[in-house]
């Protein structure tokens, strides 16, 4: 067994060989049982690893060092044009200051649901903004952001997928995400960096496989397709209830 | 340096588990790890990344980094007994003696056998699911590096494996 051999069946593991490479492989697995045992020796290691560190659950150490992200809070303003009476403005200030850090993916609790001097935060956009095949929304954080889709998730609750991008000195820098709606907060549920190819107006994911973040939690926790455009702004105009 | 940006603390809240989980491959214990999560957090949030940094990426690197340095602290300790501590309790607690913790106890002690840096490419890899490109990016080293690293690593463990067997 040479190393470039264990090289090839590492790649074969991983699923870094091309197509070519992995077909010759594959042949040479059929006839070799030499290299055949050593690929076996090769996937009881990666068995183990792959089942000798779970992610932990989320506890109060994860909670606290979360918190150490969380943004900082903007300066705010009532929100305009959103009804002003005292049960409605005092349940959307929950959105900021409830944060919940509880759920089990990497959570992140969005801004409240108040209209800062400079924009929209990502938890007013989400919960206000149709989505759009060519708009883009400016945010309080100076990015952009456009919701590509509404679904309702196999628990019954709404979902949001959304892109947002930077602009200025932080152009490049865009985020593919889908955020849920619970208890009253708009909560990420996955997210992942990308490139925005071509004409930056059409939205295309560099990483559209089946192994993008998002589209894997789409693919596992929508109930049914998305939502039409009616449905979506009945959902908006009624606070998604 | 930029501080982060929303956009890089969301990435990196997404990316927290994950993170989480690679650190616990690499320090074998819990409570290790969630120290070396949020050493890796705060110097993000104290040097902060460049604008069109990748924040996973990035994230990683720093911790990668961060444990090198602890790696190299603690040979230090080593060297004097003096300062030596006793942060790694090889003792199975009682806790510990389920089948998953013996299980992660035993390819936590292969592990550390390894080369620091076979093993954090394995990691990378194996545990973390990043692409090779990924990982070379991450450790800062060309992609045929690790290749090698991770075919050694697998190798070595592999033999380590086979040892448990006989």
């Amino acid at each position: 067994m040479t190393e470039h051999d264990d090289q090839m069946l590492s790649r074969y593991i991983d699923g870094e060989l091309s197509l070519i490479e992995r077909r010759a492989i594959e042949k040479r697995l059929d006839s070799e049982p030499a290299l055949r045992e050593q690929l076996e020796r090769f996937e009881r290691v990666q068995f183990l690893l792959g089942n000798a560190f779970p992610v932990a659950p989320q506890d109060k150490r994860l909670n606290e060092i979360t918190s150490l992200l969380e943004a900082p809070q903007v300066t705010v303003v009532p929100f305009p044009g959103r009804g002003d009476n005292t049960a409605s403005s005092k349940r959307r200030w929950q959105f900021g200051l409830a944060a919940s850090l509880a759920a089990a993916l990497g959570v992140v609790a969005l801004q409240g649901l108040q209209t800062t001097v400079q924009g929209l935060s990502v938890a007013q956009f989400l919960e206000l903004t149709p989505s759009s095949g060519n708009t883009w929304t400016a945010l309080a954080d100076g990015t952009e952001a456009r919701a590509l889709l509404s679904f309702q998730s196999n628990e019954g609750g709404w979902c949001r997928e959304y892109i947002s991008r930077g602009v200025g000195k932080s152009a490049g820098n865009n985020l593919h995400a889908v955020a849920c709606r619970e208890n009253q907060e708009w909560i990420v549920k996955a997210a992942s960096q990308t490139d925005l190819l071509g004409n930056a107006e059409l939205y295309q994911p560099a990483s559209a496989t089946d192994t993008d973040e998002v589209a894997a939690f789409i693919d596992s926790e929508a109930l049914d397709i998305p939502l039409d455009a009616t449905t979506e702004q009945r959902l908006i105009s009624t606070d998604w209830q | 340096m930029a501080s982060l940006s929303n956009i890089q603390r969301e990435v990196i809240l997404a990316d927290l588990s994950p993170l989480r989980r690679f650190c616990l491959s690499l320090t074998g214990s819990q409570a290790d790890a969630d120290d070396l999560l949020q050493s890796t957090v705060e110097r993000l949030l104290d040097k902060g990344m460049p604008a069109d940094a990748n924040a996973t990426k990035w994230a990683y690197r720093v911790c990668k980094n961060l444990w090198i340095d602890e790696l190299r602290s603690r040979e230090v300790r080593q060297r004097d007994p003096g300062l030596a501590d006793d942060h790694f309790d090889t003792a199975p607690s009682a806790e510990e003696s389920a089948t998953g913790q013996r299980q992660m106890l035993a390819v936590g002690e292969a592990l550390e056998k390894l080369p620091h840096d076979q093993r954090l490419a394995l990691t990378l890899v194996a545990v973390e699911g990043k692409t090779y490109a990924e990982a070379a990016e991450i450790l800062e080293v060309p992609m045929g590096t690790i290749m090698s690293r991770i075919s050694r690593a697998r190798k070595q463990l592999a033999e380590t494996i086979e040892d448990w067997r006989e």
